[in-house]
């Protein structure tokens, strides 16, 4: 899937831009808020406040610092595996990128936070509580990396799209007059599993924690919500009529994608690896990559190909079925 | 599954959408168990009004063919499959009556040879 391409100059830079210096930029960016702080931190530092904002656990510098290491090795690692297209598709390759964009960031600036919370300070226990803000920052250093990153990943990765059919799903002949609705839906029962599990162990956790005390009770609604978000993506309704093509998340009414009908230019039937797309969710970007994928199983999908050069692929059941209503109710823009 | 509507024909929209819903289980494209689109949804993806929709999977609810629970959307009851196939096929006598000339009390009569 890995569209070919000539050793531009374009392309050898972003290599590099990808291949050497993020790497660099991920070790340095995790580490150098402790190393800039070293002399001034007590040991042990604390590195986590409870939710009534008191320090709650301390861990060696060195340790800690050696943790935020490990983090930006593995960043450094995906950056390089990407540069040289290590995985065997375009999507994972990317996928690996965007992660390092994201995760590398993400770590430095906690670590900001903790090395400036504990600079100055005698003991541990005197670390001042992190403000609000930080995790505003935290959300906005993660999504600026993968900004950052999306431009190497964009010239690097940029699919070229899928040939249009040859041979499209058979349409279902629409008359003339007949107005038309198709619906579907795929699951994922695995998700739905993992989704009742933790739904469950993150009430109890929660539970726990208020009768125990701790941050257990912080822990416990991550995990709640974790479950939830599993929940909601365990099944995907697919319904295609004169509007379009639009995509819905479980029960919820957002976040939802809808392609105009005049936007489309074949759909088909195809079998989805969720491999090929780099996992499972909603894989790739139709601006980044030229190629977006909603995939929640291994089996039935409908590819999209659309005006703009992008492909959009769906897993689906009876999509051969969906593909042929789409096709004949484009004919009839 | 795909629901067609046509509003040139003589045969009501809601009757329509119900014939579909239950040839769509008859042909296993719809097991039980199995979700359909909200009435409001259905309604304003194939532009009607949204009671003649109601109106069709309230048809089906009342023969046991549909389940409509507040929160939880319709969906295809677990004894859908034991009637519904006889009520396919008793509308393919009826069709199939209509272009031999056979009157009502002839099809009984006929149903009636194989029913005792």
């Amino acid at each position: 899937m890995n569209a070919p391409r000539d050793e531009s100059g374009s392309e050898t830079t972003h290599r590099l831009l990808l291949g050497v210096v993020g790497p660099i930029v991920c070790v340095a960016i995790v580490s150098l808020p402790m190393l800039v702080t070293w002399s001034e931190l007590p040991d042990p530092i604390n590195v986590s406040w409870g939710p009534d904002g008191q320090p709650n656990n301390a861990t060696p510098p060195g340790d800690f610092l050696g943790y935020n290491v490990a983090v930006g090795v593995f960043c450094a690692l995906m950056c390089i595996v990407a540069a040289l297209k290590k995985l065997p598709t375009a999507m994972l390759n990317a996928t690996a990128g965007l992660l390092a964009g994201i995760v590398a960031p993400l770590f430095a600036v906690t670590s900001l936070q903790i090395a400036l919370a504990n600079r100055g300070i005698a003991d541990w226990t005197e670390a001042p509580s992190p403000p609000m803000w930080w995790i505003a920052a935290v959300i906005a250093a993660s999504l600026l990396g993968a900004v950052v990153v999306s431009f190497p990943l964009r010239n690097l990765f940029r699919l070229e799209p899928m040939d249009v059919a040859s041979e499209q799903s058979a349409g279902l002949t629409i008359f003339e007059g007949q107005t038309a609705s198709w619906h579907s839906q795929a699951t994922s029962p695995w998700w739905r599993v993992v989704a009742i599990a933790f739904i469950p162990f993150g009430v109890v956790m929660v539970g726990a924690g208020i009768g125990f005390g701790g941050s257990l009770s912080v822990a416990g609604l991550f995990v709640f919500c974790l479950g939830l978000l599993f929940l909601a993506f365990s099944r995907v309704n697919v319904s295609i009529d004169r509007r379009g093509f639009t995509v819905q998340y479980g029960a919820l009414p957002w976040p939802k994608n809808h392609i105009r009908l005049a936007s489309i230019r074949s759909a088909e039937a195809v079998h989805v690896k969720p491999l090929e797309h780099g996992g499972w969710g909603y894989r790739g970007s139709r601006k980044l990559l030229g190629r977006a994928a909603v995939v929640v199983r291994t089996g039935q999908g409908i590819r999209l190909a659309l005006a703009d050069g992008t492909d959009f692929i769906v897993t689906v059941d009876n999509a051969d079925q969906g593909a042929g209503v789409l096709n004949d109710l484009r004919a009839r823009v | 599954m795909l629901f067609k509507v046509d509003t040139a024909v003589r045969e009501p929209l809601h009757e329509q959408i119900t014939f579909q819903i239950r040839r769509a289980i008859s042909k296993r494209e719809l097991e039980p168990g199995d979700r359909l689109p909200a009435a409001r949804q259905l309604a304003e993806s194939l532009d009607v009004n949204m009671h003649t929709v109601l109106r069709s999977y309230q048809t089906l609810r009342d023969e046991g063919i549909l389940e409509m629970r507040r929160g939880r959307g319709v969906s295809v009851a677990q004894t859908a499959k034991r009637t519904n196939r006889l009520r396919e096929l008793a509308k393919e006598i009826e069709v199939e009556a209509r272009l031999q000339g056979l009157n009502q009390a002839e099809v009984v009569a006929l149903v009636k040879e194989y029913v005792q």
